[in-house]
């Protein structure tokens, strides 16, 4: 059987792993020890029951402060040394090992059922390493197990009767038998714990794999949209030069049909160029380079796009006003990216408003987070758009019978120049009357 | 008379929006000579002695252009040409150039982004070449 070396060290050995396993065998230690000392409470209860009380009382006592050392240790290495992490989970499994086997020989060596338990730690093993490793803390079970009854076959050691006046240490050939089932029983499970753990690591490993794959196919689909919509542009945009020319410069040169029709054509144009600028933006956050995030004044980003979108707002009769606090609204965030989020939503506030309408920004600086909200009094949104209306190119049937102009890409950017600074988009909205967007920011960016 | 005519040399790849730009200039009284690329369109800046050049950025390298910018303003001869940056970089690579900001990094005077309306073209250069 070929054993394939490779990417077993993905999800399984680093370090944060590794921490959570030694963490979880403490925890369950814990777990085990309440499970003994109930066990210990029972079998000393039972007068038909034969163990010895006081040192399983001993044991139990130690293996507290065994597992108050275990997370010492834990602290410690996590501190210091790391790479140890891994030697600190062999360190306690050859110590539960070790304890179990002292267990069994206070709870009468051969008639003890307490050998069940090996079974426990053998699973664990395998479950945690990869690779053979399971198989030592097999043998090094056997061993232990071995010398235990051979030291008190032999009569080494003093063998506790578990049974009333049963000392099956005296039948040799039982002895042999039950250690037989016992190596059978152990190596059997290792491999059977091992066989389901291999299989489900090479499937996280396919999983791991496969992810990555998507991720490059992702990457070469957005880098394909962002050349091709450049690549288209650049034509696109010569069209419009040649068009505004025979429009502006060579007016007196062509008669008003030949205007009329170049200003149509143009229209189109600059549609097409504002759709290929939109599609560009849906592609710019996954290939900027990190790092671009500066803390900024959302003041002075909010004033800027007031002015700017001003102009617009105001040859379609509609009011466009800012609410703002009075101190600095500090955000560490690309400020090219949130200029363009505000400008998309006002853009939108603007062009779905009906005349003598009104469009309002409001900056709020919560306890916990920065809000900004584009409030318009336009034609609104269904219900049943609102969720619709983030998806890439979707417009409402209200948008289309409004302004023919508008890709049903803008919010799409939005959201994802939203969602790349931590944070998320809400709406509501009633049909006639008006929709608020609303973008928050949560304060501590994680990044 | 002729040679009181100013002119602009615009270096451009694409012909079509070459002639586009030429008729613009042309028709408020500029003269226009042009260059499809930079080696040439750096003979003509020697040899004509332009008033302004209009750079496009990207033709066949991608910072074709903004080399060219640096090249003139390193030959005594033709330093003091006013550069205008033509791009369509702006949309594409989502970093903007403000002419403002930028132009301690850049060596020019303005930047026009493409498609050029035939009005900004024609203030853009009156700004810095009286016809």
């Amino acid at each position: 059987m070929s054993q394939s070396r490779t990417p077993f060290t993905l999800p399984f050995f680093t370090a944060a792993a590794l921490r959570r396993r030694v963490t979880w065998l403490i925890r369950i230690r814990w777990l085990a020890i309440v499970v003994f000392g109930i066990g210990i409470a029972l079998g000393c209860y039972f007068p038909a029951i034969h163990v010895q009380c006081k040192a399983l009382v001993l044991i139990l006592i130690g293996l507290v402060l065994v597992n108050a050392i275990y997370i010492l240790l834990r602290d410690y290495v996590i501190r210091q040394h790391k790479d140890y992490l891994i030697n600190l989970i062999v360190i306690q499994m050859v110590g539960d090992l070790l304890i179990l086997t002292v267990l069994i020989h206070f709870t009468g060596g051969i008639e003890s059922p307490l050998y069940f338990f090996y079974l426990f730690h053998i699973i664990t093993a395998a479950v945690i390493f990869p690779g053979t490793r399971p198989y030592g803390f097999a043998g090094l079970a056997v061993i232990l197990y071995t010398t235990l009854l051979g030291t008190e076959w032999l009569g080494v050691l003093p063998h506790f009767n578990f049974y009333e006046g049963v000392d099956i240490t005296r039948y040799t050939e039982i002895v042999v038998f039950t250690w037989l089932i016992f190596l059978m029983t152990i190596f059997l499970s290792t491999y059977l714990a091992k066989n389901v753990t291999d299989r489900y690591r090479r499937v996280r490993t396919r999983l791991e794999f496969t992810n990555r794959r998507l991720q490059e196919l992702n990457r070469a689909k957005t880098n394909f949209l962002r050349v091709s919509s450049h690549e288209l542009k650049a034509p696109i945009s010569t069209i419009q030069s040649t068009l505004a020319v025979i429009h502006d410069i060579l007016h007196d040169q062509v008669d008003d049909r030949v205007l009329d029709m170049a200003a149509r054509s143009m229209k189109k144009t600059e549609e097409m160029i504002a759709l290929l600028n939109d599609l560009s933006d849906l592609t710019y956050g996954d290939l900027r380079r990190a790092g671009e995030f500066v803390e900024t004044d959302l003041r002075e980003l909010v004033q800027e796009v007031l002015q700017d979108e001003k102009i617009t707002a105001s040859a379609h009769h509609i009011t466009l006003d800012a609410e703002m606090p009075k101190s600095p609204v500090k955000l560490v965030c690309d400020p090219d990216a949130i200029r363009k989020v505000l400008r998309n939503l006002v853009t939108n506030g603007v062009r779905y408003t009906p005349e003598s309408g009104s469009v309002l920004i409001r900056l709020m600086d919560a306890s916990d987070e920065i809000l900004l909200e584009v409030r318009d009094t336009g034609i609104g949104i269904a219900a049943s758009d609102l969720k619709k209306i983030f998806h890439e190119f979707y417009r409402t049937p209200q948008a289309k019978s409004v302004s023919s102009a508008g890709s049903g890409l803008g919010l799409a950017i939005v959201e994802r120049l939203v969602d790349e600074h931590g944070g998320y988009v809400t709406v509501e909205s009633i049909v006639d009357q008006g929709s608020t967007f609303q973008v928050h920011f949560p304060k501590e960016i994680v990044p | 008379m002729a040679d009181n005519k100013k002119k602009i040399l615009i270096i451009d790849d694409d012909i079509d929006l070459v002639e586009a730009m030429r008729v613009t200039l042309e028709s408020v009284g500029y003269i226009v000579i042009d260059a499809q690329e930079g080696t040439r369109g750096m003979e003509k800046l020697r040899q004509e002695k332009p008033d302004l050049v209009l750079l496009d950025v990207m033709m066949a390298h991608l910072d074709e252009g903004f080399q060219l910018a640096y090249q003139i303003r390193s030959e005594e001869a033709i330093k003091d040409t006013p550069v205008v940056i033509l791009t369509a970089v702006g949309n594409q690579t989502g970093f903007t150039f403000d002419p403002h900001k930028d132009e301690d990094f850049l060596p020019v005077q303005a930047f026009l982004e493409k498609p050029v309306s035939p009005r900004d073209l024609i203030d853009t250069v009156r700004e810095y070449v009286r016809a």
